[in-house]
């Protein structure tokens, strides 16, 4: 999954609905594991985002 | 000397004489101060003066005395009750005692100070400036912005040596969750005469490069005496209100408030409530991550177990199935063989039935039968069956079959 042009806000809504889907039960069993790495993904994306410099912020440091 | 004339000394010990004796009450006085200094000997000088209706020029004017003595006992009730030194452009009401010398002229002795005529002041001050940008319309405008949901990124307008500045980045920086803030500093004078321009100017500063920032966070640590009232000034706040970005304000005093309290998207009391508010947003994203996470996961391994709930249900149904499915079966090949012989017995009988019915037929056509009616068979001699007159020449001999035998005769 692509998250270089991702924001934080837009992943938090993907992940939203990713919860929603799977907890309405609306996720096919074969696309679940696929699902499931997708959300971790943002999951990890997020926290990310939270806890450590963005690239843009690093560079700045760097100046 | 001539005998009408008088030294100055005389004339001004004169002066003296006459304002003791006629003036010689404590007199309560509302004025301005256009001076206030500390003076190394521990007397504290101030000029008061009044201006005209239009505010622009001096109508009175006056120098002043706090006394050390006096000083060290009214300045601390002073400042505990403001919030604020005495000082230039604040207004006072304070007791004092007219006196004259002959060397340093007309001078006012302060004897007491009244802190809740400058506190109202202040108060009316901020009044103004607040009605004032509630006039333009623009009072509320900062606290209509959203703050982003993700605050990293700081614009910090403070001084870079006060404490205050210190504390913040360092709760910033070692906040319990892991969490990262990136902050720059902007600095600005936060205490004198210079608060105004130099805060503007900072803000103007974060302002030309917003899209850097998520929010900015005006901050200063609090003494004894804050001087807030450098803070209340409408061009500061109408400057705030106009932020493109969320503004938070923490300039650190625990009873007062400023005007920036009133127009600042957020207000804390202090440096440190302000990383402590900043901080907890954070929070509030993670806890909010980790919730997801769990709904998640549950979601995902509640739908396994649904699954495997479903397969063992039907594994454990599966020696029932077969067996309901033979029983099914069985059934069925029973009542078809059941079918099967029925119709073959069916079939038999109405062969049977065909056959006696045949058989019927047959027998109606059995000579014998016809012979004991009273019919009897003509045969020629070589038995050949006699059926028209025409066989028979006379003399030709016959034979007659009858059921219970033969008569030879001869035709004539």
């Amino acid at each position: 999954m692509n998250t270089e042009d991702l924001t934080y806000e837009a992943a938090l809504a993907q992940l939203e609905k990713l919860a929603r889907e799977m907890e309405a039960g609306e996720v096919p069993i074969d696309l679940l594991a696929a699902k499931l790495k997708e959300a971790q993904t943002l999951l990890a994306f997020c926290k990310a985002k939270l806890t450590k410099a963005d690239e843009e912020v690093k560079k700045l440091l760097g100046e | 000397m001539p005998a009408d004339s008088v030294t100055l000394y005389e004339l001004n010990a004169l002066v003296r004489s006459v304002l003791e004796q006629t003036m010689s009450d404590a007199y309560w006085l509302e004025a301005e101060l256009s001076e206030a200094r500390l003076a190394s000997n521990g007397h504290f000088y101030v000029e008061f003066v009044e201006k005209d209706s239009s505010g622009r020029s001096f109508i009175a004017k006056a120098r002043g005395t706090i006394w050390a003595r006096t000083y060290h006992t009214i300045a601390p009730l002073f400042e505990h009750a403001t919030g604020e030194r005495l000082r230039a452009g604040m207004k006072v009401r304070v007791q004092v005692t007219v006196s004259f010398h002959e060397l340093y002229g007309y001078s006012l002795n302060v004897v007491d100070i009244d802190p809740s005529y400058t506190m109202g002041d202040m108060a009316r001050r901020r009044r103004e400036i607040l009605a004032q940008l509630e006039a333009d319309g623009i009072l509320h405008d900062n606290q209509e912005l959203q703050l982003p949901v993700l605050v990293k990124r700081i614009a910090v307008v403070s001084s870079a040596g006060a404490a205050g500045y210190g504390d913040f980045c360092k709760q910033l920086e070692h906040n319990d969750y892991g969490l990262y803030f990136h902050t720059q500093l902007f600095p600005a004078v936060m205490q004198g005469d210079h608060v105004e321009e130099s805060v503007l100017a900072a803000l103007a500063a974060i302002a030309d490069e917003a899209d850097r920032w998520d929010c900015v966070v005006i901050i200063r640590g609090g003494g004894a005496t804050s001087d807030l009232s450098d803070f209340d000034s409408y061009h500061l706040a109408a400057a705030i209100t106009q932020m493109p970005l969320p503004v938070i304000v923490g300039i650190g005093h625990e009873r007062d408030e400023t005007v920036l309290d009133f127009v600042a998207h957020t207000r804390v009391k202090t440096p440190t409530a302000a990383a402590a508010f900043l901080i907890d947003l954070g929070a509030q994203q993670l806890a909010l991550i980790e919730e997801l996470q769990q709904r998640l996961t549950q979601a995902a391994r509640q739908q396994i177990e649904a699954l495997h709930f479903k397969l063992d249900k039907m594994v454990a149904l599966l020696p029932h199935t077969v067996a309901m499915t033979l029983e099914r079966e069985q059934h069925k090949l029973q009542q078809l063989s059941q079918r099967f012989r029925q119709a073959t017995a069916l079939q038999v009988q109405g062969a049977k039935f065909k056959l006696q019915n045949f058989e019927t037929r047959l027998s109606a056509l059995d000579p014998v039968l016809q012979l004991r009616r009273g019919y009897s068979l003509t045969l020629t001699a070589d038995g050949h069956l006699v059926k028209t007159v025409a066989q028979v020449k006379p003399g030709d001999r016959l034979l007659t079959r009858f059921p219970d035998g033969i008569v030879q005769s001869q035709a004539l």
